[in-house]
């Protein structure tokens, strides 16, 4: 047994709230959130939301990042955010320079949540945009527009939240590689300084897998777009650091490559999942059973194998794994642990292997999965 | 105990739903054999497959006691036997054990090419025939036309012929007094050495074999010693006595008298169809012509769709052997497969009916392999190998040349498709010996053709191509020379020993063609290139390519996402493991059983 993994007293290094409500749902979602909602609903999810933080408070005390998530968190009114915002003040602390994100969508933002965005001290800004094209959002189910879209930009930096990332879907039905690369210049062209970029998928659950009707592009054709992605990216100092993120150097998104490297996160509120370095848990995925605290669902795992995962999930990101990092994290050896795994990976150009390091070759990127299930 | 004059031992001849058990049935209600309250449909038909697929697999004796107009009574033995190609052998014995027979046909469809055939088994052995023009009274019944049948092509004088219609009770008292009119009574001697024939046999948990034979001579009854005259054993007489059509057990059975009997002995393999019971203290002194040991004709891999129901199968395969002598199992591996067994049948339709039992009496979910029959393999060294598996096929470069299983087949068909027909059996590598009118509106084609073909969807050809109206009879003809070859598939160079066939030349590539695309539906994409070929002595002949998989990956993976995507990993990589690994391709057993489960076509 190891030291390392199991000690569950440390303080979480991240938190994560996630916002149940959007306006409508999305063809392709698949996360757990309530299409339509009413003014009780929302205000239950608060009171409850800022009970579990207070519970959680003795270990929120040193937070590297927080991500406020969903959902779509700026459809909540500016007194609903107000109020979350607050709870999250009282029950927890961030250390200096941490990285406070809040997840935006074009439609439901407005000048008053971004004053209380800021006020609170988020730093951090993800737009989702999906696509530039109506016809395209169309397909998604994506309601509204992004006519004000620049505006709510320039709103933000105004505020002082200047470090902006954005959302794009490719492999929609209908989708050319040039509709992709317009989408991918029209993004960049807003000044961000992070791009998710996510393959459509057919998720069990979404309305896109239950109707049916369309069917994925391609393979062929999802690959060349994900190729295009770093290729008009590179040039504007954009470097793919995770399977589906890019961003300028040091814009990376730090909440996430924490979750990627084992970091301990406590993640508050329905369907969120938490990782306390030991093991993991998930909230249930369902409004009415988080309110009457449903327990969450453990998912217990030896240290092996949960330092196995945690080595499988970091070979998502450019970075990978330093073997000294990957020590001090799960305290097994990454070579005792997996080394004839990594081996093999390796012959396959899959990994590459450093002195010190392991990571992922850019084919490796393509087979991320696969990687997984040897590791794991 | 009557006298043997008052005795009549008849079998019925009947093709597939023209009414044998219908009429059976009649029978048995109009001599009171059986209560009209406890009639139930195809009473002889013990098994429900059966009485579902209105066919009969084992031979159902009953006796029956009828009085005649004048007061006197008669002892009826009735044989329902299969009719099917696949057991003449089974039905030569229960023919021999009867003086005569019933030939029923359907007066809408009339005669088949297995009527024909069992009629001739019939004639051969000198038995009188009662034809019976059966259904006559469904609309489309045409009378006329069976009459000039019989004429034409059983030569059997129309005059004869009874008109009938079981379900309808029409010509049922007719029927049975030509029984006792027509058919002699049988001939013996009750002073003679015991002679029995056994004509067929069903093991029973509890009592062992139970044989049913026709004593020709003598007499046999409990406790006495009797001896079989093919393998010697004696066992003594426990029971024996009649059906019907349940058993009932009786002091003796007399020469001319058709029944069963009980010994000790409880291994199936001992009491065997064809072999003559004697008295071992005062045997016989030669046996009853037509015993034969019964060869397998047709052979197929039979596996286990799951690998863990391998000691399920192999526990229902012995029971079904119990009541099957001709069934024959032998255990075995393939590297696709896993651990199954080799399987002999008579035929197809054999076959077809192990499979069933096996899904329907043992819940057994099986796949069997592309059947084989037994090839006569003459190698250069001058040696002769039977080969009936294709793995088993030497090299081709030891090899002088291949004789193949050849079959005198009848077709009766409408005239309309004789073309149709003629082309079908040339296709199939046979050959048209010639062509006989049956009546004004059908033809009957004499052919030859391999045996291998005929079980290769050869019957589902026919009746599509006749609209359902053709007819297939056959016997074996000796063997013939041909271009034989193994055609082998190949995953990215490795051999599936699964798929390996032994297949004309001409067929090859067709064949090979055929699985390959059905491979290619069935393996998943993997990092590299596969390569699906068929091959002939090394030669490829078809092939099909499943691309290399392009990427795998999930583009969305945070902190919500691992736990579920962990599960999901974890599932697919033990989903890897029960993948079988061939030329470094992992294939899920599952893709194996489709190829095999889809049918040819």
């Amino acid at each position: 047994m190891n030291q390392f993994l199991g000690n569950p007293s440390e303080q979480y290094e991240s938190l994560y709230v996630h916002v149940p409500f959007c306006a409508g749902k999305c063809e392709y979602c698949a996360f757990y959130s309530k299409g339509e909602s009413t003014g009780e609903e929302r205000r239950a999810f608060r009171h409850r939301l800022d009970a579990e933080l207070r519970e959680a408070q003795p270990r929120l005390q040193n937070l590297h990042t927080l991500f406020i998530g969903g959902g779509t968190p700026s459809v909540l009114a500016e007194p609903e955010l107000t109020d979350l915002l607050g709870s999250l003040h009282r029950h927890a602390a961030w250390r200096p320079g941490a990285e406070l994100t809040m997840e935006c969508n074009p439609e439901s933002l407005d000048a008053d949540k971004i004053a209380a965005m800021a006020k609170f001290g988020i730093n951090r800004a993800s737009v989702g945009i999906q696509s530039f094209s109506d016809r395209l959002r169309q397909v998604l189910g994506r309601g509204g527009n992004l006519d004000r879209l620049p505006d709510w930009l320039a709103c933000l930096k105004d505020h002082g939240i200047d470090n902006l990332g954005a959302d794009l879907i490719y492999g929609i039905p209908g989708q050319t590689l040039a509709d992709w690369e317009q989408d991918l210049e029209l993004a960049f062209d807003l000044g961000i300084r992070h791009l998710s970029t996510y393959e459509l998928t057919w998720d069990e659950g979404s309305k896109l897998a239950r109707r049916g009707h369309l069917e994925p592009v391609c393979p062929d054709l999802a690959v060349f777009m994900w190729r295009l992605t770093a290729e008009v990216g590179g040039p504007r100092g954009f470097v793919r650091y995770e399977v589906s993120n890019l961003a300028r150097p040091g814009f990376e998104c730090r909440h996430n490559q924490g979750v990627w490297h084992g970091a301990p996160y406590l993640g508050c509120g329905p369907a969120a999942c938490s990782f306390d370095g030991r093991e993991r848990w998930s909230n249930p995925a369902d409004l009415q059973k988080w309110l009457r605290r449903k327990p969450a669902e453990p998912d217990e795992l030896s240290a092996e194998a949960r330092a196995a995962e945690i080595l499988a999930f970091g070979m998502r990101t450019l970075e990978g794994w330093n073997c000294d990092q990957f020590k001090q994290r799960t305290g097994f050896d990454l070579w005792h642990l997996r080394g004839s795994q990594l081996a093999a990976l390796a012959e396959q150009g899959l990994i590459a292997i450093g002195d010190e390091t392991v990571r992922p070759t850019e084919e490796g990127f393509l087979f991320a999965d696969y990687i997984a299930e040897q590791l794991l | 105990m009557q006298p043997s004059q008052y005795i009549r031992n008849f079998a019925i001849i009947a093709h597939i739903d023209h009414g044998k058990s219908t009429l059976a049935d009649r029978l048995l209600l109009q001599t009171k054999t059986v209560d009209t309250r406890k009639f139930q449909d195809q009473l002889l038909d013990s098994m429900d497959l059966e009485r579902e697929r209105g066919i009969t697999i084992k031979s159902h004796p009953v006796r029956m006691f009828h009085r005649d107009p004048d007061g006197t009574e008669y002892q009826l033995n009735l044989i329902d036997t299969p009719g099917h190609v696949d057991f003449s052998y089974e039905v030569s014995r229960s023919l021999a054990a009867c003086e005569g027979a019933l030939l029923i046909i359907d007066a809408a469809q009339g005669v088949q090419a297995q009527t024909m055939a069992n009629v001739n088994l019939a004639l051969r052995q000198n038995l009188a025939i009662i034809p019976v023009i059966n259904k006559i009274d469904l609309p489309a019944a045409d009378v006329g036309t069976c009459l000039e049948q019989l004429e034409e092509i059983l030569t059997i004088p129309a005059e004869e012929a009874i008109l009938a219609s079981a379900k309808e009770d029409i010509g049922i008292a007719e029927i049975l007094a030509a029984i006792i009119a027509r058919i002699p009574p049988p001939e013996h001697n009750p002073q003679g050495e015991t002679q029995a024939l056994v004509f067929d046999s069903v093991y029973n948990p509890y009592r062992g074999v139970i044989a049913y034979l026709r004593v020709f001579n003598g007499s046999l009854q409990p406790g006495m010693q009797v001896r079989l005259m093919n393998n010697s054993k004696v066992s003594e007489v426990k029971e024996c006595g009649y059906f019907t059509p349940s058993m009932i057990p009786g002091e003796k059975l007399q020469a001319g008298e058709v029944g069963y009997l009980i010994t000790a002995l409880k291994d199936p393999n001992e009491i065997m169809i064809g072999d003559t019971l004697t008295d071992n203290s005062r045997p016989c002194p030669r046996p009853l012509p037509g015993f034969k040991q019964i060869q397998p004709m047709v052979f197929s891999g039979i596996y286990p769709v799951d690998g863990r129901d391998y000691e399920n199968l192999k526990f229902s395969i012995s029971k079904l052997q119990l009541n099957d002598a001709a069934f024959t199992a032998q255990a075995e591996n393939s590297v696709a497969l896993g651990a199954g067994f080799r399987c002999g049948f008579l035929g197809l339709l054999h076959m077809e009916i192990i499979q069933e039992r096996l899904s329907r009496e043992y819940d057994m979910d099986v796949i069997l392999t592309y059947p084989s029959v037994v090839y006569h393999v003459y190698l250069k060294s001058g040696e002769m190998l039977k080969i009936d598996n294709p793995i088993h096929l030497p090299d081709a470069s030891g090899i002088d040349h291949i004789e193949e299983p050849i079959i005198a087949g009848r077709i009766i068909t409408p005239t309309d498709y004789l073309g149709a027909v003629m082309n079908l059996v040339l296709e199939r590598r046979g050959e048209c010996t010639g062509t006989h009118n049956v009546d004004h509106r059908h033809v009957m084609i004499a052919a030859t053709i391999p045996l291998h073909e005929i079980i290769v969807e050869f019957y589902d050809k026919l009746k599509t191509i006749t609209r359902g109206y053709g007819s297939l009879d056959y016997e074996p003809a000796g063997y013939r020379a041909d271009d034989m070859v193994r055609l082998e598939m190949l995953v990215n160079g490795e051999p599936v020993d699964a798929f390996s066939s032994i297949v004309h030349r001409s067929h090859a590539a067709s064949r090979g063609r055929m699985i390959a695309e059905r491979l290619k539906e069935v393996i998943p994409q993997q990092m590299f290139q596969i390569a699906l070929q068929a091959a002939v002595g090394g030669k490829v002949v078809a092939r099909e390519n499943i691309r290399a998989l392009r990427k795998n990956v999930t583009a969305k993976c945070y902190g919500g996402d691992i736990t579920r995507k962990r599960k999901l990993l974890e599932k697919q990589k033990e989903g890897k493991k029960k993948m079988k690994n061939i030329g470094s391709v992992e294939i899920p057993q599952e893709a194996f059983v489709a190829v095999l489960k889809a049918k040819d076509s």
